[in-house]
């Protein structure tokens, strides 16, 4: 008895049907009453099902019950859970012709003709969704890795080695994915009379998985780069016998600088997390708005001049009252500030500009710069969206400053919205309800 | 002995002007590969550190195009690069004949210590 089948019990009868028990990694979902199950299991001429459990003591048992059990009305139970599953499973000969599948399968394969299953060559079907892929080269998911190249799924996959778990591309009329298939040897009285397979979608779980390595990657890059700046400046000071108190002061305001960005980088990634586990929280305090604004201008202007951008400020003498989170009102207007001044080219200007009346305030951040595209520009509030513009590509950043401005715009019953235009600039408003 | 230094970051070509200044070189500047390129077609320059990832022109492309102007056939390049970017060390030296690739974040010391080899060297 190897680890990942039993000896299966069962007929070969009315043709097709194999039902087998099957030592399973996972268990599925409740432990099953097991003098419901035998019989169930027994009617094989009527569904096709394989049992799998983790419990070697269950499946001993219903061994014992299968053996000497005689017939059965049949129960719809194991029916339904096969095909309640997610994961597509299908039973086939040594081939790969299928004799047992279930619901997920059929869907998950998503055959061009309506040809039943049963009798299809799984094999055959998935090389079609390979074939499917566009053929100008590679798909625009080109993380994926693969075991081998598609050209011809055949010799993998109907070799008889024990398990073999690979990752397929699959094409389908839109879009392109990625498919999991594992397989396990059907081995009926020691002779390999066939395969399961599990095909679970993981095209999700891929992309995810490409979003997360991006994020570490830039991630680190925000860290390095302030670090090493900090480094070479705190050296420089440290070596420097002759330096005089100008360039002394230069050196300063470079690390005061740096550790500024550093600061706001690692209160973004604290961000992330709040976002990632279970939302934002927003406090409820009285915001001073003019001081929160001076805040936020001081911390960004030394920016603009570095890149000696004019700033302009159209600001009404009086500001109203805001309820609202101090601290992350504030995080939104420096990362529009801070994008303004990044996204524009030296000499250029970036405007904050606030109108407000009885009902609200509007935050307007305007810059001459680079503009976004318009296939860009539906996605600039998406996490983890980073532009392919070219000019703006060697730019690091996280992707998630404008996803976070614009959920906490929300929460505190506001809007962020954006207008731009190629090579002309962009222009990002906040608007926040004022409570009198 | 006058340097170009090819970098986008203000801060660290700052440190790295301040530092080969006090040296005793002559440091010009450029934000980009391009900038870079004007300049060294302008005035000639007996070194020429470039950082990797630039916008407009990156330093691999600045690299291969101030190869072919004749004036810098064989001035020592120095390429800078963050650590995690794989850079395929040994063929830039074949193909571009890099004398150093330093990787970021460099010690100040090291790096005007290593250029005033290069210059020695090259002398």
């Amino acid at each position: 008895m190897n680890q990942s089948t039993r000896r299966p019990v069962a007929a070969k009868e009315k043709g097709v049907t194999v039902i087998g028990l099957l030592r399973s990694n996972r268990r599925l979902g409740r432990r099953p009453d097991v003098d419901s199950v035998p019989s169930a299991l027994v009617d094989a001429a009527q569904w096709n099902a394989l049992f799998l459990s983790s419990d070697d003591a269950l499946l001993e048992k219903l061994e014992q019950r299968l053996t000497t059990d005689g017939h059965s009305n049949g129960s719809g139970i194991w029916d339904s859970a096969v095909n309640s599953l997610s994961d597509g499973l299908c039973v086939t000969d040594s081939h790969g012709v299928i004799t047992a599948a279930n619901r997920a399968a059929a869907a998950i394969i998503d055959r061009v003709d309506n040809e039943p299953l049963i009798g299809s060559n799984l094999v055959n079907l998935l090389q079609a969704l390979t074939d499917r892929l566009p053929s100008n080269g590679q798909p625009s998911n080109s993380q994926v890795r693969d075991d081998d190249d598609n050209e011809s799924l055949a010799p993998r996959l109907l070799n008889v080695s024990q398990r073999l778990v690979c990752e397929i591309r699959r094409g389908t009329e839109t879009s392109d994915g990625v498919l999991r298939v594992t397989r396990t040897l059907l081995d009926w009285n020691r002779e390999a009379d066939g395969f399961v397979w599990a095909i679970r979608d993981i095209t999700q779980q891929k992309l995810v998985e490409e979003v997360r390595e991006q994020f570490v990657h830039t991630a680190t890059h925000e860290l390095r780069t302030p670090l090493g700046s900090l480094k070479a400046c705190a050296e420089t000071l440290a070596l420097s016998d002759d330096i005089d108190l100008e360039q002394q002061k230069m050196f300063c305001n470079l690390i005061h600088s740096e550790a500024t960005r550093l600061a706001r980088f690692v209160d973004e990634l604290l961000d992330v997390s709040q976002m990632e586990g279970g939302g934002l929280q927003i406090a409820r305090q009285e915001v001073d708005f003019e001081r929160l604004i001076d805040e936020v201008v001081n911390q960004v202007l030394p920016q603009m001049e570095q890149k000696q951008q004019k700033f302009e400020r159209i600001i009404p003498p009086k500001l109203p009252r805001l309820i609202g989170d101090k601290d992350k009102l504030s995080g939104t207007l420096v990362n529009l500030l801070a994008n303004a001044c990044k996204y524009t080219p030296p000499d250029g200007q970036v405007t904050l500009e606030i109108v407000w009346d009885r009902s609200g305030i509007d935050i307007h951040v305007q810059d001459t710069g680079y503009g976004i595209s318009e296939t860009d520009l539906p996605h600039v509030f998406d996490k983890f969206f980073r532009s392919e513009d070219s000019r703006i590509r060697h730019s690091v950043g996280t992707g998630i400053g404008l996803s976070f401005a614009s959920e906490v715009a929300r929460l505190h019953g506001g809007r962020l919205t954006v207008h731009s235009e190629l090579n002309k600039g962009s222009r990002f408003t906040l608007w926040l309800p004022v409570r009198e | 002995m006058k340097i170009l230094i090819a970098e986008d970051n203000v801060v660290m070509s700052h440190v790295l002007r301040f530092n080969l200044t006090r040296t005793g070189k002559f440091v010009a500047v450029a934000e980009n590969g391009a900038v870079a390129l004007q300049a060294a077609r302008q005035q000639s320059f007996d070194l020429v550190i470039s950082d990797y990832q630039m916008p407009v022109m990156n330093g691999l492309e600045f690299c291969r195009r101030l190869r072919r102007l004749n004036a810098y056939r064989d001035v020592p390049l120095v390429l800078c690069s963050a650590k995690g970017h794989e850079i395929d060390e040994a063929r830039l030296r074949e193909e571009l004949g890099i004398a150093a690739v330093v990787f970021k974040p460099f010690s100040p010391r090291e790096i005007t210590e290593l250029i005033d080899d290069l210059l020695a060297a090259h002398a």
